[in-house]
């Protein structure tokens, strides 16, 4: 532990080229916050006596109980590399700043992992040797993949391989190489030109081995220092013959690539060979006790034992040994060191990522030069609770410029648009302050490539934002998450006079997740939505505890639904306004599922170019060209999957009336006539519209209502379907559990799509679909009839139809049980109630 | 419209109302649960019900030949109408002298007393007919004739309620159960644990009209809590006179200037002769009196007589007191209990409903309407534009509450439009885009508007001072603006404001809040701010605070496609010319040949 005072952890923030910004990402279980801990005790900065206890990067109780992690937190780190050889060319300094977030690995906490990819450039990749590469890893990966975060790779848990498993040094080798291959296999489909080659390889020195728990690791450049003496090889080409199909025959003295030696005889892995055989002897000697021998292996291999660690025995001994002998901490950081980019070199390619503004301005040009002297541009990426109740530190990057206390700022939420005053907001900055785990420090500014926290900024901003000193500054791009909050539960005071605190709670709650939902319903129902039951369940934990402190009630998980059509409307529908001098013509329409999926992608969106999206529209999924050329708005929000489109022809005065059906359109797309949920997938043609002449007698007030009608009446009559939420899950088990798994899903309408069992390991993996509606109590249902032997992961995947309202039995109850729940009349109101006849 | 007119049909004046008629509606017309409850014509005809009594026209004729009165306007709500013309005729035989008009559409809710079409027929005399918010009215003298309902069995009442004596009750009832009180108090007379509340037939009349009335189902008791009535009524009674409008004829003013006097001097009587009786505002005027061991309270328009506490008999806050007893509430459930739920959210309220015997526990929608009810607070503090939506006329105090929320609105920075729409319904306020939110200045009864029709939400006063105001909200409901409009005048006070942690103001004044209803950042541009900044109306103004007040408006426009006429010359395609519509708008005659 290197004591540092702030005054010099801020020295070493001025130089940009040392400094690393990095998340630990990975499944759950494959044990990042454990090695996180190896590498604080090893390079903390802060003085702290907690530090490099178990789990430090857990601060809250109720991570270190459950033994998850549930926020991610940052720490920064000071490496000194030993060796000026190995210094990366653009700097000649040999002391590195690490800035390292701890992210967690359960999925329903995925979102805290996207924020935490945002602020950093480099991502090290924990992977269970034994499980092999899980859905989660797959999801980070992609992640930041999309983030443009280079990944290196730690093989952790190795220590199983030589303890429990007794796999043979060739089994381990291809354990490591599926679990490399597998990650090359997912970065591999996800070439991106401006990011380069980040396919990890150990003979590049972009995979680490080793474990977490026991404190070592180790890169094949340790291995390749250590015998280039003896091979009297440069230590670079020493590394590539250590992995991979490379045989030392020591009958011909030279390197071979064929398993026989000279005279036919089987040789052993160059890998296996040099670098496992050694810590394999050296463990079987000492869980042997063969201390004769391990003395001499100790003296051979150079390792200083004090006298204390002699005197230990078994595993504590071989831990001993090993951490001093292989030190994961340093390992690891010199791997993040060499192969991780410095923020000057990573923002050269991530601006384009990150930029919503065009690449030539101010800002742009000082984020990919990462210039101190340019504008201030900070992405605050979450909220982090202060010990001041309701309180939050903006947690986030400064990508150029330097952030002051006392600076004043433009603040912009994500609603900000260039030239518009919605979304932002003046304001100095009260206080910076560095992020270290459970503790702050206050720093007087902070230069661009640095992770800080700002005081006086929470209350202007949701979740995340863009902050800035430039007039002309677009916004940092919106983090797009790998989960969305489809599992909701309503909450309400146990006293009813405790609203007003619930209703500050939720506000508090809303800011302290870059995920979680909290809204109020137009029933006056209070909303806490999260990505699964365990991320709710905590969501109402610290509801209730922390940041409203009241006694509230909840109900039950429900999900929302969506109503979309599954045919053309059967009639054209006809409403009249109230003054029956106005008629609107119009026919619903199901678009298809890639549309859908593409307008809610952000792919196809009301801004786009006129003709050019008329143009998509008609080659990808052939729209009539005109159709595509009036559309008139998507919804609900103006950013939905609905379409409004003209498709009149020749009709007087619809431009007049243009601005109350495109409300009407939002109102009606927002709550559907079904029970009120918002609308997914229907296009409605305006088909003809009758207006009256005078413009007095077709103003809003006549337009609105009508057009939400016919609306209505359209929908209605197209065969409407109420969408279901649809989880991909993912079940890791032994053999012997598939069955009672196949039991659950069966009895919860699950359907497997793929079963595949993990090569090289006894495990059995399962994907399926499950609706969300059904996945209450899914994760203990599962335990219990599998004897705990199943781990499921259950992330959103789809919508799905659950059958016409009114003619499927199912869906109609569904639908009856929503607007029960709504507090609407039970019965879906009546077509003639929207439709008129001539 | 004389009474010639009244066997047609009467013509409505507002809009046909756009309503996807549901049973929410009927129950707003006719303030009633079941439309099953109102007799119909062959009820009548088949003597199930008598009409004179029903429809108390003895004792309006006593009434209008008591005061002779000349011009008699009835006000019949829809569902009575088809008794107008009958009853219009008797009271005409009866006395030739005066002349009857039954009254056409009521400009809002037909719960209200119309005044001002009254007033337009210078009438100097309203009946009112039908289900009534009870609201006060101030001009014109007023007779209610609620109807009555047969199926009360006050023993069975009694019986039921008896099972548990402890508690205490406060009994109140459905207006057409009036005609049972004085068996109902006879009853409970020993029972101190059981208050039974009062209607006042008559409004704005002459005590000395009662002092005649010894022959009606009006008791002494009545008579004098009408006095009091008139006696606390008396100040406002003063300002109307002098607001009084142009078109109130002669007549009218006198009978106005006569309530004044005659209201003064009963006030004076009143405390010549009981020294110890003491007027005293507690939570407002008009609500609460004091004597010198009950307090009477105004609940929904009834008065209460409620004992003092014995252990706490100095205790002035009739609000504990109260809270001590539980509602009973006789009748079906309808919006006069649905206000009494939200008004009282604190004690527990009973229904009794006499045609099952049954004693229910009215609780679960309540909690949840108050919920809707603060979710619209909530969105009040969002809003940048609100309309005051004038719906009432009659009810006291309207003007001055109209004054006081536009002053509250533009305090808070946001900016406040009047409505006067008449009757409320939704294309008429869809008419109006920009506006936020909209805030109903209404009688108790039509104040809270839940449905979900309209474009935009309704607020009432008290929601909006909550939001405005910045008060942390205890549970308390109010559906009485006249009760709200004492804390709407109070002036803000920074230092007693309570603050939302989540409210804050950037570097220029602005104040923005996290809204839970958008799920964004709020703003409301600070107007103090600005005049602060611009002393005087000749001083230099910074172009960026010009900017700020228009801001606003600026961003509608923006918002708008529809930018006014575009000739967009040479851009339209030339189509030849084709016939236009002709016939009614209702069924033109190119109706089936363009469906083809």
């Amino acid at each position: 532990m290197v004591n540092f005072t702030i005054d010099q952890v801020r020295g070493l923030m001025d130089r940009r080229e040392n400094i690393r910004n990095m998340s630990v990402i990975a499944h759950v279980d494959h044990g990042k916050t454990t090695l996180s801990d190896s590498l604080i005790t090893r390079a903390g900065i802060i003085a702290d006596k907690v530090a490099g206890d178990m789990r430090y990067m857990s601060c809250r109780q109720d991570e270190q109980e459950r033994g998850i992690t549930i926020k991610s937190s940052s720490v920064s780190l000071h490496f000194e590399i030993q060796d000026k050889e190995d210094l990366p060319k653009d700097t000649t300094n040999p002391a590195f700043l690490i800035n390292l977030i701890d992210s967690p690995g359960h999925v329903d906490f995925s979102s805290e992992v996207t924020a935490a990819l945002r602020v950093t450039d480099g991502a090290l990749v924990v992977v269970d040797c034994v499980e092999g590469v899980c859905v989660q890893t797959e999801t980070v990966l992609r992640q930041s993949v999309a983030e443009r975060i280079k990944p290196v790779l730690f093989v952790n848990k190795v220590d199983r391989f030589l303890l429990e498993l007794q796999l043979n040094t060739e089994d381990a080798y291809i354990s490591f190489r599926r679990a490399i291959e597998s990650v090359n296999a997912i970065v591999g489909t996800l070439e991106d030109k401006e990011l380069g080659d980040i396919t990890v390889m150990p003979e590049k020195g972009t995979v680490a081995f080793g474990s977490g728990l026991h404190g070592w690791g180790f890169t094949l450049g340790k291995f390749a220092k250590l015998y280039a003496a003896k091979f009297g090889v440069p230590k670079e080409k020493l590394m590539a013959r250590l992995w991979g199909d490379n045989y030392f025959d020591a009958e011909g003295k030279k390197w071979t690539s064929n398993n026989m030696s000279v005279s036919g005889k089987p040789l052993q892995r160059a890998f296996c060979q040099f670098v496992l055989e050694p810590i394999y002897q050296l463990s079987r000697a000492v869980v042997d006790e063969n201390m004769e021998k391990v003395v001499k292996m100790i003296d051979t291999l150079k390792i200083h034992m004090t006298p204390e660690d002699m005197e230990l025995k078994g595993k504590a001994l071989l831990k001993a040994i090993m951490r001093k002998f292989l030190p994961a901490a340093d390992a690891i950081l010199e791997m993040i060191v060499l192969h991780l980019p410095s923020p000057v070199v990573a923002q050269k390619y991530r601006v384009g990522n990150l930029y919503e503004g065009p690449m030539d301005d101010e800002c742009a040009i000082a984020i990919s030069k990462c210039d101190p002297n340019g504008p201030l541009m900070m992405y605050v990426s979450k909220m982090v609770p202060t010990s001041d109740k309701g309180r939050f530190y903006a947690f986030g990057r400064v990508f150029s410029g330097v952030i002051r206390t006392g600076q004043k700022v433009r603040i912009m939420g994500v609603n900000y648009v260039p030239g518009k005053k919605e979304d932002l907001f003046l304001k100095s900055i009260q206080r910076t302050v560095l992020m270290m785990g459970r503790k702050t420090e206050q720093i007087e500014d902070c230069p661009c490539g640095n992770i800080v926290g700002l005081v006086g900024v929470d209350q202007f901003l949701v979740k995340s934002g863009t902050i800035t000193t430039s007039e002309v500054a677009h916004n940092i791009r919106v983090m797009k998450f790998s989960v969305s909050p489809v599992v909701r539960v309503a909450v309400e005071p146990k006293n009813p006079s405790d609203l007003p605190k619930l209703v500050e709670g939720l506000k508090r709650l809303a800011k302290s997740d870059p995920c979680v939902l909290c809204y109020s319903e137009e029933s006056g129902e209070h909303i806490v939505a999260g990505a699964g039951e365990l991320h709710l369940e905590i969501c109402l934990k610290d509801l209730a505890e922390d940041h409203a402190g009241i006694e509230i009630k909840t109900t039950d998980p429900v999900v929302s639904f969506r109503e979309s059509v599954s045919a053309e409307s059967s009639i054209t529908c006809l409403s009249k306004s109230p003054n029956k001098h106005n008629r609107l013509f119009l026919k619903a329409e199901p678009m298809s599922m890639e549309l859908q999926n593409e307008i809610e992608a952000g792919s196809v969106n009301a801004k786009d170019e006129v003709k050019s999206r008329a143009n998509y529209l008609t080659e990808t999924y052939g729209w009539d060209n005109n159709d595509g050329k009036n559309i008139w708005s998507f919804g609900p929000d103006g950013v939905g999957a609905n379409i409004l489109v003209n498709a009149t022809k020749g009709v007087q005065y619809m431009n007049e009336i243009k601005d109350s059906f495109v409300a009407a359109f939002q109102w009606a797309t927002k709550e559907g006539v079904l029970c009120d949920e918002n609308m997914r997938g229907i296009r409605f043609n305006v088909l003809d519209v009758t207006l009256h002449t005078d413009a007095i007698h077709r103003g809003g007030g006549q337009i609105v209502p009508t057009a939400r009608r016919v609306l209505y009446a359209a929908e209605l009559t197209a065969s409407p379907v109420l969408l279901e939420p649809i989880y991909l899950v993912e079940i890791t088990a032994p053999e012997n559990a598939v069955g009672g798994i196949y039991g659950v899903l069966n009895r919860r309408r699950g359907h497997v799509i793929a079963e595949e069992r993990r090569v090289g390991t006894p495990l059995f993996s399962v994907k399926a679909h499950l609706p969300v509606l059904e996945s209450f109590g899914f994760t203990a249902d599962l335990r219990s009839h599998t004897a705990g032997q199943a781990f499921p992961q259950c992330v959103f995947d789809h919508w799905n139809s659950i059958g016409v309202v009114g003619v499927d039995k199912r869906a109609s109850e569904v639908c009856t049980s929503v607007r029960k729940r709504k507090g609407l009349k039970e019965e879906i109101p009546a077509l003639d109630n929207f439709n008129d006849k001539l | 419209m004389s009474d010639e007119s009244t066997s047609h049909v009467i013509p409505t004046f507002s809009t046909e109302s756009f309503n996807v008629s549901s049973n929410r509606d009927v129950m707003e017309d006719t303030g009633m649960g079941d439309a099953e409850h109102i007799p119909t014509e062959s009820q009548f005809d088949a003597g199930e019900y008598d009409f004179d009594t029903y429809f108390q026209i003895d004792e309006s004729i006593r009434v209008i030949k008591q005061y002779s009165f000349n011009k008699v306007a009835l006000q019949i709500p829809d569902y009575l109408l088809w008794a107008s013309s009958r009853i219009s005729n008797s009271i005409q035989q009866q006395v030739p002298t005066t002349k009857a008009f039954v009254l056409g559409d009521t400009s809002y809710g037909s719960c209200c007393v119309d005044e001002v079409t009254s007033s337009h027929l210078r009438s100097d005399f309203i009946i009112h007919y039908g289900h009534s918010c009870l609201s006060p009215s101030s001009k014109i003298p007023v007779q209610y004739v609620f109807g009555m309902k047969k199926d009360l069995d006050i023993q069975q009442l009694k019986d039921t309620i008896a099972k548990d004596s402890s508690q205490k009750y406060i009994v109140l009832y459905e207006l057409f159960y009036h005609h049972q009180r004085d068996q109902l108090v006879n009853e409970f007379k020993d029972n101190q644990n059981i208050v039974i509340g009062d209607i006042a037939l008559y409004n704005n009349i002459f005590n000395n009209l009662k002092n005649n009335n010894n022959s009606n189902n009006n008791n002494n008791k009545v008579e004098e809590e009408e006095n009091k009535d008139c006696c606390s009524k008396s100040n406002s009674c003063c300002s109307t006179t002098t607001t009084t409008t142009s078109n109130c004829n002669n007549n009218n003013r006198d009978s106005c200037c006569s309530t004044t006097t005659n209201n003064d001097s009963c006030c004076k009587s009143t405390i010549s002769t009981s020294t110890s009786t003491t007027t005293k505002d507690i939570t407002n005027s008009n609500s609460v009196m004091i004597q010198d061991n009950e307090f009477i309270v105004k609940i929904l328009g009834r008065s209460v007589t409620i004992p003092k506490d014995n252990d706490n008999s100095n205790s002035l806050d009739v609000n504990s007191i109260i809270k001590g007893y539980n509602f009973l509430w006789i009748g079906q459930e309808c919006i006069t209990l649905t206000n009494l739920l939200m008004n009282f959210n604190q004690n527990n309220v009973y229904r009794y409903n006499p045609k099952q015997n049954k004693l229910d526990r009215e609780t679960l929608p309540r909690n949840k309407s108050l919920m809707r009810r603060y979710h619209i607070s909530e969105k009040c503090k969002d809003a940048n534009i609100i309309g005051i939506v004038v719906a009432t006329l009659a009810v006291e105090k309207y003007a001055e509450t109209i004054d006081g929320l536009k002053k509250l609105i533009l305090k808070s920075g946001k900016k406040p439009y009047v409505f006067v729409v008449g009757r409320l319904n939704v294309p008429k306020l869809a008419n109006f885009s920009e506006i936020d939110i909209y805030v109903v200045v209404a009688c108790p009864e039509n104040t809270v508007i839940d449905s979900k029709d309209y474009y935009k939400p309704i607020a009432t006063p008290f929601e909006l001072n909550l939001a405005l105001r910045g008060k942390q909200w205890t549970g308390e409901y109010e559906t009485d603006f006249g009760r709200v409009f004492p804390n709407l005048i109070e002036d803000i006070d920074a230092d007693e404001r309570y603050r939302a942690e989540d409210e804050a103001s950037d570097d220029e004044g602005n104040k923005i809040h996290f809204s839970l209803v958008s799920g964004k950042i709020v703003h409301s541009t600070n107007t103090a701010a600005s005049s602060v900044a611009a002393p005087s109306e000749t001083s230099l103004v910074a172009a960026d605070d010009a900017f700020k007040q228009l801001s606003v408006a600026q961003d509608h426009h923006t918002q708008r496609t529809y930018k006014g006429l575009d000739m967009r010359i040479g851009e339209t395609p030339i189509t030849a010319a084709v016939t236009g519509l002709s016939g009614v708008p209702r069924n033109y005659d190119t109706d089936k040949q363009n469906l083809q």
